[in-house]
């Protein structure tokens, strides 16, 4: 209901910014770290906050959010899962194989299960991003994001903050 | 960020964090207090003990660590967990079971109890000699805190397990020199025996059971556990200097306790014989058990009379009568049987003490060996001998002496000693010698003295102790200094061919020597023309007649003598003493000598040794030598030729100081007529090594000579590859020259140098680098020290086209070592700016030539800050560059630590690749072991990586390194945590 007492809003006005949970913020300042290296003019944790921009309950009245919330989520993969065509090739690119990029960036749990996993997870939303070609469905959507934070949270995790974890466990005891 | 979301802990959350990965499973453990101990091992995450697991290795198991950690805070469940873990045979309960040792010596009395019982029955000991090398010392701690607090029980069960005795299928040809038989080393040190010895009363009769069981187990499975310095009663604890300590100090224990159950006893008669009946009695027979018999029966003769007649009387049975090794040796063997007599006799019925003086004196009435003869066992008895005048006569009047002072002594040391050393005696004391004069010590030289008189008049008694011409040798070798000048003038004394033995030639000529060399003053003083007119009367004999060279005829008592080899080696030794002038002396008038000693010198250069027959093979066979001929100039200094050419150099120094430093010619043409006829003849590779070493010398004094020999020197005849190979080593063992490096004949020599292979047809020589190395050696002061020998001069460049990166190597390190890394050759080497330029352009050069990995790994020695040579952010980019060529690897990398603080600071990209390079690549997948030590807190690496993360350019790729450094190399990594601490 509009507020009667409020004077009327003249010209355009825009969305306010997203506002990421803890763990997401986290996880952007990791996908930042992890492209560090690498100098990428887009910053991934702006694809990211672009995708979840997409998906917001207001811009649902865009019959092709889930295409384009899924592209940025996708965007973000590509410097690694994508077929890499060399530099100046339009796409963008690094030296790097993914293995060797995680390993820069200090992965402590990155192994052959996780790769496969998060090729899964890529696989998905490039079929989600082309229009939504696999007709993806707002729940459906919303599994496809917490699979990419959970599993590229797990693949960020550096070895020095699993040290913190465990303290932190064993700081409180065995389990009664 | 993690594995799971920060939920409470739960087993399968711990178990998920600890499977991400090693250094996750290793971090737990570490931290884990004793809170968790009770709760892991219930829930299973300890059962990695009983379970095949990969990663479990005996030095790095967390697991192991963790359980170590909490024997002191939680013994008791650690004990449980020990109690209930199965030790077996397999590798991985060795692995455990080397860990539940450590633990063991943590724990407190009453938990170590519950497991000693565990120790012995799953036979750890011998277990873990199968993987490691243990000694007693990781026990010793057990033992003492059971015995600390009287538990004997738990202590006896322990020390049988520690005193496992290896078993004789193991006594193999390898195991013959052991020190122990034990499993376990150096256990005397860890105090068991001590502590065996004094166990409670309740628990004494186990210990001596323990003790002489042992001891009867070690002489079924050895042969060479005799002790025969041993005297049982005679010996105490502690006595040992080491050689087979652990036994001694096990019979000295068993003695101990046999003294305190039976000697102190005897009164109790009955129980003693029971305690000897059960524990000594039926021990397997040896030698030895046999000598700690004795001595326990002598302990109480009243309570073992029956015992002790059975064992003097054994003496005479028929199986033993003539029979060395069974026989008398075994019986009487050590001091224990004549000490048990003398003990023990007067408990004897009167009709068996006479009847044992009727048999011994049977027995030994024509005594063939001194070391056995009745004398000895009869001076034993005396006191009952004295009381039978009439019997006493008889036995002196058949020969037996009676010493009433004879000790008897164990085998070794005493005076009927089974083994002794051999000390030469002499006729007269060496006081008497010294008052001789000169002709009359010749004179007995040569008659009373001769080694054949000496030897005749040595009886058996002097067997260990014999009259010898070596004893007479160091009379006179001891005499010389006192009056060098009265031995110089009649030094024609001391040779006679056919009359005078050549030892005392050798002895005379060898004790000169070493005159002068302990006293060059004194010897100045000398007038040396008596040792000349020696020299010269064994030349012309040797001209006459030719010395018989190698050893001497067969004789037992001189075979080892000197030989007149030794003589002419001697010869030569003496005229380098006199020629050699040290500290401005030169003992001998060599004007007034020259013509003489060149001659004597002609001769010695004609001897035959060194042979070249004998250069074939990997040694010589050649007189008394068995060293390698590849040792080439050792050979050649240790013969007879090169010790005369050795001389022959001296003699052409000396003879060159006649010349001006300006004179185009300095050497006489006689000297020069003497070295060609010696090369033209020369044929060994020793003497031709040395050719090569004294090359630059002989250069020098004349040019035009020498370069009309050096086809001959370095021959090209292909028979003649050997001898040029010596010589070019012997010319590569030497410094450098710069007018002779660059001459064209000496370039040419070198350009031939590099198409030689590296190794084959090198055989090494000790003293120095393998040729190939030493030739780089010299290219590479070449390069630091003559600005004309760039990398643009044409023997440079052969160089490095030639295909040797070996080479190349040995001279990228050898600039590193010898001139940047070095501190005192910053003293000695001036670093110019062309110098510097030209290292600069060298390693720039390198890296674009594309050299081998193991060059590149050479460069270590080369990163410096000190020398002004490099500055940071060049030296930054070269070294990595040569890190990403060498597969991050180099052979020394203290000089990569030093300056890391400074290389992150000016080159922060550049040392971060270093780092990760260096410490990753090479390091913790290389598997470079200096880069895994476990870093000090002022390690430079922790202060480099401090720089690079307060880089903000560097700072995330920093924290990534750090990470996968600590992943995947574990606690050497641990320190740099700090440096991101209070990240998020």
């Amino acid at each position: 209901m509009a507020d009667e007492l409020q004077p009327q809003l003249t010209g355009e006005g825009s969305l306010p910014p997203v506002r990421l949970t803890l763990e997401q913020e986290d996880l952007c300042r990791r996908l930042d770290e992890l492209y560090d290296p690498y100098n990428l003019h887009v910053r991934p944790s702006n694809m990211f906050r672009g995708a979840v921009f997409a998906s917001r309950a207001e811009c649902r009245s865009n019959p092709d959010w889930i295409a384009q919330a899924t592209h940025s989520l996708r965007e973000i993969l590509d410097p690694i899962l994508r077929s890499r065509r060399g530099p100046g090739s339009g796409t963008v690119y690094i030296p790097d194989d993914m293995s060797e990029v995680f390993e820069r960036y200090g992965s402590a749990s990155m192994d052959s299960s996780l790769r496969a996993e998060v090729g899964r997870v890529y696989n998905r939303l490039s079929d989600a991003a082309h229009h939504n070609r696999n007709a993806t469905t707002l729940p459906d959507y919303e599994q496809l994001l917490v699979d990419f934070e959970r599993c590229m949270g797990q693949a960020l995790t550096r070895q020095l903050e699993l040290h913190s974890e465990i303290k932190d466990v064993l700081l409180g005891g065995p389990p009664q | 960020m993690a594995v799971n979301s920060p939920l409470l802990p739960s087993k399968e959350r711990i178990q998920k964090l600890l499977d991400v990965n090693f250094d996750a499973r290793r971090f737990f453990f570490h931290q884990a207090d004793e809170r968790w101990l009770d709760w892991l091992w219930r829930n299973g995450f300890l059962d990695v003990f009983k379970e095949e697991d990969a990663s479990l290795d005996g030095f790095r198991t967390p697991e192991l660590g963790y359980l170590l950690r909490m024997s002191e805070k939680r013994p008791d469940i650690v004990s449980d967990i020990m109690l209930a873990t199965p030790i077996s045979t397999g590798a991985r309960s060795q692995e455990v079971a080397y860990g539940f040792v450590r633990i063991c010596g943590a724990l407190p009395a009453d938990q170590l109890a519950r497991v000693v019982c565990k120790i012995r029955a799953e036979k750890w000991v011998p277990l873990l000699d199968e993987v490691y090398s243990h000694s007693g010392f990781v026990y010793e701690e057990m033992l003492s805190t059971l015995a600390d607090v009287n538990d004997f029980e738990s202590f006896l069960v322990l020390a049988e397990a520690v005193l496992a005795v290896r078993l004789r299928r193991e006594t193999d040809k390898s195991s013959r020199f052991r020190n122990s038989p034990f499993y376990l080393e150096h256990l005397a040190r860890t105090k068991l025996f001590e502590r065996l010895a004094a166990v409670d009363g309740e628990h004494a009769e186990r210990a001596l059971e323990l003790t002489t069981k042992k001891l009867a187990e070690i002489m079924a499975a050895f042969d060479q556990f005799l002790l025969l310095d041993v005297d049982f009663f005679t010996l105490e604890p502690g006595q040992s200097d080491g050689w087979q300590e652990d036994v001694r100090e096990l019979a000295a224990a068993a003695k101990t306790l046999a003294v305190r159950l039976i000697g102190e006893r005897c009164a109790e008669s009955g129980d003693v014989r029971r305690i000897y009946m059960k524990y000594l009695d039926p021990l397997p027979e040896s030698r030895v058990i046999r000598r700690l018999r004795l001595f326990v029966l002598s302990l109480c003769p009243q309570a073992f009379r029956e015992q002790l007649k059975q064992v003097f009387f054994s003496l005479f049975a028929e199986e033993n009568h003539y029979d060395q090794m069974e026989g008398y040796y075994f019986v009487m063997s050590g001091a224990e049987y004549l000490k048990a007599l003398r003990e023990g006799f007067s408990v004897l019925s009167e009709g068996d003490k006479l009847d044992y003086v009727k048999r011994t004196m049977a027995t030994f009435r024509e005594p063939s060996d001194i070391r056995y003869n009745g004398s000895p066992l009869l001076s034993m008895i005396l006191p009952y001998l004295n009381e039978k005048p009439a019997l006493k006569k008889q036995v002196e009047e058949a020969g037996f002496r009676l010493d009433p002072d004879y000790e008897p002594r164990p085998s070794i040391i005493g005076g009927d000693g089974e083994l002794k050393t051999i000390t030469s005696n002499t006729p007269i004391s060496r006081g008497e010698f010294g008052q001789l004069p000169i002709a009359e010590i010749a004179n007995r030289l040569r008659h009373a003295w001769t080694p054949a008189e000496l030897h005749a008049q040595n009886s058996e008694a002097d067997l260990y102790n014999p009259l010898n011409a070596e004893g007479v040798g160091s009379l006179l070798k001891n005499d010389i200094p006192e009056r060098l000048r009265e031995y110089v003038e009649n030094a024609g004394l001391f040779f006679e061919r056919g009359l005078l033995d050549q030892h005392y030639s050798y002895v005379f000529l060898s004790g000169i020597q070493k005159a002068i060399k302990s006293d060059r003053a004194a010897a100045s003083e000398v007038d040396w023309a008596g040792v000349i007119d020696l020299l010269t009367s064994i030349r012309d004999s040797g001209a006459k007649e030719t010395f018989e060279g190698g050893r001497r005829e067969p004789g037992w008592y001189d075979f080892w003598l000197a030989n007149w080899d030794a003589v002419h080696s001697a010869m030569a030794d003496i005229l380098r003493e006199l020629l050699t002038d040290r500290d401005g002396l030169t003992p001998i008038d060599f004007g007034r000598f020259r013509v003489r000693i060149l001659e004597i010198s002609d001769y010695l250069l004609s001897c035959p040794d060194p042979f070249p027959g004998d250069e074939q093979g990997e040694t010589s066979s050649a007189g008394d030598r068995d060293y390698s001929v590849s040792q080439l100039h050792q050979l050649a200094v240790n013969s007879m030729r090169g010790r005369a050419f050795e001389a022959f150099m001296q003699f052409f120094l000396q003879d060159r100081r006649k010349f001006r430093p300006d004179d185009r010619v300095q050497i006489l043409d006689d000297v020069k007529r003497l070295y060609e006829r010696v090369l033209r003849e020369e044929d060994s590779c020793a003497l031709m090594f040395l050719f090569g070493y004294y090359l630059p010398s002989f250069y020098f004094s004349d040019k035009d000579w020498i370069r009309k020999l050096l086809h001959r020197i370095f021959s090209q005849e292909p028979a003649r590859k050997h001898l040029y190979t010596a010589a070019w080593g012997g010319f590569l063992a030497r410094g450098l020259y710069e007018e002779m490096f660059f001459a064209p004949e000496i370039q040419t020599l070198y350009r031939r140098g590099l198409e030689l292979p590296d190794a084959a047809d090198w055989p090494r020589r000790q003293n120095y680098s393998e040729p190939g190395a030493r030739l780089a050696q010299h290219f590479a002061h070449a390069f630091m020290h003559y600005k004309e020998f760039g990398l643009d001069h044409p023997l440079l460049k052969a160089f490095w086209e030639n295909d040797s990166p070996t080479q190349h190597a040995h001279f990228v390190k050898d600039i590193g070592r010898s001139f940047i890394s070095r501190g005192k050759a910053g003293e000695s080497f001036e670093f110019n700016q062309a110098v510097k330029r030209r290292i600069r352009e060298l390693w720039d050069w390198l890296l674009k030539k594309g050299e081998e990995r193991e060059v590149h790994m050479e460069f270590g020695l080369w990163i410096n800050l000190d020398k002004g040579i490099f500055e940071p952010t060049w030296l930054a980019k070269r070294v990595r560059e040569t890190l990403e060529r060498s597969d991050g690897f180099l052979t020394w990398d203290d000089g990569l630590v030093k300056t890391s603080p400074q290389l992150a600071q000016a080159a922060p990209e550049d040392t971060l690749e270093i780092v990760r390079l260096y410490l990753h690549e090479g390091g913790v997948r290389g598997q470079n072991q200096q880069v895994l030590w476990l870093w000090d807190s002022d390690n430079q690496w922790i202060e480099a990586f401090k720089i690079l993360y307060r880089n903000p350019s560097t700072r995330v790729e920093t924290k990534g390194l750090i990470n996968r450094l600590v992943v995947e190399g574990g606690r050497a990594f641990w320190p740099l945590k700090r440096i991101l601490e209070g990240e998020p």
